[in-house]
């Protein structure tokens, strides 16, 4: 079984503190009712499918949001089961997770498949943390042992597997997708995806772009 | 910390959640989520994602999904009824972990509409010691449950994966744990 979890202190903390201030997020402003700032997933394909969304949460608002099922799919991409999303908002912090089992994609000829994935991502003033869970990990039918570092990159025809992914906002938001298909021209899918940060807050269990 | 039972049937952590009622200090009321999977003692594998919470000073806030590959058993929240503290404390981070009890009603594929309880509990990170229980009953009898398995961690132990969080409260939180929760307490 390969069981791994992983966390780390985003390298944007300090962007996060200057825009964030000292004590806490700013007030909801004109600036933080603009819409988030789009993931770069799917810009070259045509449609786009979320699954499990919870729709986004502003930075700085008190609140909560939910999505789940218990099973979904994108026809002939991929399916999965117990689709799980939440954000939760504070004054000061936005705690963001997402998860789905019994994961099956196929993409362009590539057969992915995992018992569990999760992401978590989480913002405070002065910082952000991500980390993701995957058990189970298998492409093509063969175990993929799973480090827990950020960004574990695997490559598959036509394209790559990012485990653990994590990326920065240009304001310090950060999203964790927990794995990450890319195949050029063909389709984009992350699973698992959680973000927090002054962009808002959001929880997908899946986004298939293709 | 106020830990208010330890053990895995149902039955006593209602009993002792009873006698604990009025006496220990109110904790916010907050929220809990997670997902994973179990292995029953079957060698079964089931998966799970939940969430509850108080919202809008209701403890009503949440969701069930859960699918018991052994016996092919689907479950979906149609409603969340209650969510009980059982336990609270934190870690060296000062993190909220704990127990919590979600309950609601839900459809399910193999024995129609149920009554359910989780018990969630989060002890902290990485997740793989964390527990997941659920039990399902309609007109307070038991139909289903994992109680009784040996192990209930999402790993820590054996098989089993994910990660169960307690979240600190929030302002729409305002309110108490409480409400309704037909499944927690049935005879037997």
């Amino acid at each position: 079984m390969h069981h791994r979890n992983s966390s780390r202190l985003s390298s944007t903390a300090a962007v996060i503190a200057v825009l964030g201030g000292l004590w806490g997020w700013p007030a909801v402003s004109s600036a933080q009712l603009l819409p988030p700032l789009p993931v770069p997933v799917g810009t070259l394909l045509g449609v786009t499918t979320v699954l499990g969304g919870t729709g986004t949460l502003v930075a700085g608002t008190s609140g909560v949001l939910q999505a789940s099922d218990a099973t979904g799919g994108v026809p002939s991409l991929l399916t999965g089961e117990v689709l799980h999303a939440v954000t939760i908002g504070y004054p000061d912090q936005i705690d963001s997770e997402a998860s789905l089992a019994a994961l099956a994609l196929n993409v362009a000829g590539t057969s992915i498949g995992a018992d569990f994935v999760m992401s978590r991502a989480s913002a405070v003033a002065g910082g952000a943390v991500g980390g993701s869970n995957i058990d189970g990990l298998s492409i093509n039918g063969a175990p993929v042992p799973v480090t827990g570092d950020p960004n574990q990159t695997i490559g598959i025809p036509g394209g790559l597997v990012v485990l653990n992914e994590q990326q920065t906002l240009p304001d310090g938001t950060l999203v964790v997708n927990a794995l990450h298909a890319i195949v050029s021209g063909v389709a984009d899918v992350a699973v698992a995806s959680a973000t927090a940060g002054l962009s808002g807050g959001s929880a997908k269990a899946v986004q298939a772009s293709r | 910390m106020r830990r208010i039972w330890t053990r895995y049937a149902f039955g006593v952590a209602a009993l002792a959640l009873a006698l604990a009622s009025g006496s220990a200090a109110a904790w916010q009321c907050d929220f809990l989520t997670g997902g994973g999977f179990i292995v029953r003692d079957t060698g079964a594998k089931a998966n799970f994602g939940v969430g509850g919470g108080c919202k809008d000073g209701s403890p009503t806030w949440g969701h069930l999904e859960y699918i018991d590959h052994g016996i092919g058993l689907n479950v979906h929240w149609t409603s969340i009824t209650a969510y009980m503290e059982i336990d609270s404390s934190a870690d060296a981070n000062g993190r909220p972990t704990g127990a919590r009890f979600i309950c609601g009603t839900a459809r399910t594929n193999l024995v129609g509409d149920v009554d359910w309880v989780v018990e969630a509990r989060d002890t902290g990170e990485p997740g793989v010691d964390d527990q997941f229980i659920i039990r399902l009953t309609q007109s307070g009898v038991i139909v289903y449950t994992t109680e009784f398995d040996s192990d209930h961690t999402l790993g820590g132990s054996g098989p089993g994966g994910g990660n169960i969080q307690l979240h600190k409260p929030n302002p729409s939180t305002t309110g108490s744990f409480g409400g309704s929760c037909p499944a927690l307490f049935v005879e037997g």
